[in-house]
């Protein structure tokens, strides 16, 4: 043993600085100086930040490694797929178009001055530095995927060059020519078009010197920041839009709802400031100082992003009923608002609210803001065994239901969800991910959370399981194993009723958790399903 | 580890012209070698983007793997290379964190290579089971860990002081390699 000691604040200190805490000159000529002369305490550093690379490696998705395959002639290689394959990948990975926007005042106030206090801050001056010492803390955050991709050219100078559906993390981000769609963990979204030089700082602010850029704001991401060289757009829950040329000069519109533009002083104060309102549009020279109300334009047409048909393999339905599910429902059954089950041969999903049932066999959850969600008639004992099968589509990252069984009478609470969430402050859940609860007892609060350890990816279709095995909760998305958890003592069970696409039926709920895109097969079966049913289903075998 | 009759085999396939056969080393060895970048580059998209360069190296010069050889090591060698070029980046020098990770990176480098060597992809792979097996405390530390949330900030969530929460972290990962070398043990 060290005579130093191992289990040491050293080594947490170490470790932290090493994770992108910050650490004084002084402590880190100690620390590397102890690192090279204690061997155990450089085996235990090596050990921890081993199993911490380890976790990140197998919690990441596989690499897709197309240089790779390029380098090994394999580029063409999925030419060679059966043509049904082909197909089917490449629609799934089609996006579709955002919901219509909204806004609220107050609260959007509220984040505004938040924000513009941060400015004050955190800001000094025109020149916009790019993230180092402690904004490399956050550097490797994951803030939005990369969901549509058009004529990209990707600057020399950018390191990691993004591909639709991967994951952008916080850092630099330049093209040099053609137009890129990200969608924040948050629910923003925003679409860039080249040339393009920006720092995406965090999953509130943007840092542009140059480019075309148009900003959706949901709520709760009100606050939402785009800095240009001496100035600062601030999102008062809106969608606006904004273009910076490379002598700092920036066009401003807002298209729906408000948000505030300052001309800032070199010591990043706000000096002058205006509000914009739908359809108003300034020009900010923050080398003359000047703001002036200009014509409004559109500076950069929304792209249209679209969730393709689902397309499944021509048995898929006689697949699903060879498994023996106690329910199986799908969109081309529909009859008189309900969807007959395939199973019993009785319409017993009953479809509330504008959802519309698609040609491909799945149901559309539209952006009406009224309640839409499909209802299982009857009550339903889930047993110690149980699996709920489902492909979806979401539009954008929403805190949304894809499926909960809530006890039976009304009002007692939700026994299992599964629940696709986005980054909110306000709230614990990872951002991003799909989340499958157990609660005993039922209720609003409480439970055991098992995650996906991938990321869900905006409007493209994915097939997810997620099922109790006795005392054990497991996940499956896109047919592969994401994650399981034990029950720990809440193996019980109460006779429930099934809603898929929305938490509650309460039209006034501020908390309903509304699905936004695309649900399909819905199955529920009364055993967990085998790891080579799943992945045939999600159509990997 | 993959077997040596099976890395012959592979080589002897990619010697017929079946480039794609490579694909199956990087099937095996995709867990480990990530791993091994991760323990000293970082950031996740760094980690990636070194390793297929890594593999492509490796793919380039494979005449020089010697049969019979260990080929997690050779391809480790690769990597290692491939990590001090990407440190002697001078921006990447200026950066006072990736200073940090340069120099240590550089001491620990002999350490690092001792302990990868028995490294498989199925422990890797396990620790997605291991991580579902620890209290749910734990399991939020390792979780927010890896979503880049520092322990000050967790410390406040969880109503704890800093100190305890690298000590939970501490705790998570003993138990994480215990159950990963159960895991392996076990099959």
């Amino acid at each position: 043993m060290s005579e130093e000691g191992l289990d040491s604040n050293e080594l947490h200190e170490l470790l932290a600085a090493w994770l992108g805490g910050e650490i004084s000159e002084e402590r880190r000529v100690v620390l590397l100086a102890r690192l090279r002369r204690d061997g155990e305490f450089r085996a235990a550093f090596v050990t921890e930040v081993r199993t911490f690379a380890m976790l990140q490696a197998v919690q990441s998705p596989e690499p897709r490694w197309l240089r790779l395959q390029d380098e090994l002639g394999l580029a063409g290689a999925n030419e060679s797929e059966a043509f049904e394959s082909r197909v089917r990948v490449g629609l799934r990975s089609r996006p579709r178009p955002f919901v219509a926007a909204w806004w609220r005042p107050l609260a959007a106030s509220a984040a505004a001055v938040a924000v513009i206090f941060a400015v004050l801050f955190f800001r000094r001056g025109p020149e916009l530095p790019l993230p180092t010492g402690g904004d490399a803390q956050e550097s490797r955050e994951r803030l939005a995927v990369a969901v549509r991709l058009d004529d990209v050219r990707w600057d020399g100078a950018q390191e990691h060059p993004l591909l639709a559906g991967g994951s952008v993390a916080a850092g630099p981000l330049r093209i040099s020519a053609g137009r890129l769609t990200l969608a924040y963990f948050s629910g923003v979204s925003v679409h860039v078009e080249g040339p393009a030089d920006l720092v995406l700082v965090g999953p509130e602010r943007i840092l542009c010197r140059r480019g075309n850029l148009r900003a959706k704001i949901v709520e709760g991401a009100e606050g939402f920041t785009i800095e240009t060289p001496g100035a600062a757009i601030v999102d008062l829950g809106t969608e606006f839009g904004v273009k910076v040329e490379t002598n700092g000069r920036a066009q401003v519109v807002v298209y729906q709802g408000k948000a505030e533009a300052s001309l800032l002083a070199p010591d990043g104060s706000p000096r002058r400031t205006q509000t914009l309102s739908a359809a108003q549009s300034v020009e900010l020279d923050p080398g003359q100082g000047t703001m002036r109300s200009i014509s409004p334009r559109e500076l950069l047409a929304a792209p249209a992003l679209d969730i393709a048909p689902l397309v499944l393999a021509s048995d898929y339905p006689q697949r699903i009923l060879a498994a023996k599910p106690r329910h199986y429902w799908r969109g081309t059954d529909a009859e008189g608002g309900r969807l007959r089950d395939l199973v019993t041969g009785s319409a017993s999903l009953r479809v509330a609210g504008p959802v519309q049932t698609m040609s491909d066999g799945s149901l559309r959850f539209t952006d009406s803001g009224e309640p839409q969600y499909l209802r299982a008639d009857g009550e339903w004992m889930p047993p110690d065994e149980f699996a709920i099968e489902l492909w979806f589509a979401s539009a954008a990252f929403h805190n949304s239901v894809l499926a909960v069984l809530q006890s039976a009478p009304p009002g007692r609470g939700d026994l299992v969800m599964a629940e696709l969430t986005r980054r909110n402050p306000a709230t614990p859940l990872r951002p991003g991910r799909v989340r499958f609860l157990y609660r005993w007892p039922p209720g609003g609060t409480d439970g055991v959370n098992l995650y996906s350890a991938p990321l869900y990816i905006p409007y493209r279709w994915q097939h997810l399981v997620c099922q109790r095995r006795g005392s054990v909760l497991e996940m499956y998305l896109d047919g592969q194993f994401v994650g399981e958890t034990s029950l720990q003592g809440m193996e019980q069970t109460i006779a429930s009723t099934l809603r898929f696409g929305r938490l509650n039926e309460d039209a006034l709920s501020g908390n309903a958790r509304q699905f936004q895109g695309r649900l399909a097969e819905l199955a529920v079966y009364e055993r967990a399903l085998a790891v080579e049913e799943i992945r045939g289903h999600a159509g990997l075998e | 580890m993959q077997p040596d009759d099976e890395i012959d085999s592979i080589l002897d396939a990619m010697a017929r012209g079946d480039s794609g056969a490579f694909m199956r080393i990087v099937e095996v060895h995709g867990l480990m070698l990530r791993s091994y970048i991760g323990a000293q580059v970082f950031n996740a998209s760094d980690v990636d983007d070194l390793a297929q360069e890594s593999f492509i190296a490796a793919y380039q010069s494979l005449h020089h793997y010697r049969r019979g050889g260990d080929f997690g090591a050779w391809l480790r060698g690769i990597a290692r290379n491939k990590v001090l070029m990407f440190f002697r980046s001078s921006q990447r020098r200026a950066v006072a964190t990736e200073k940090l990770r340069a120099e240590v990176a550089d001491i620990v480098g002999e350490e690092l290579d001792v302990q990868s060597a028995g490294d498989r992809h199925e422990a890797i792979a396990a620790l997605l089971r291991c991580i579902a097996k620890l209290p749910e405390k734990l399991r939020r530390v390792v979780h927010s860990g890896l979503d880049g949330v520092k322990a000050p900030a967790l410390a406040k969530v969880l109503g704890v002081s800093p100190g305890a929460v690298h000590q939970l972290h501490y705790r998570a990962n003993q138990l994480l390699r215990e159950c990963m070398a159960k895991g392996v043990l076990h099959e």
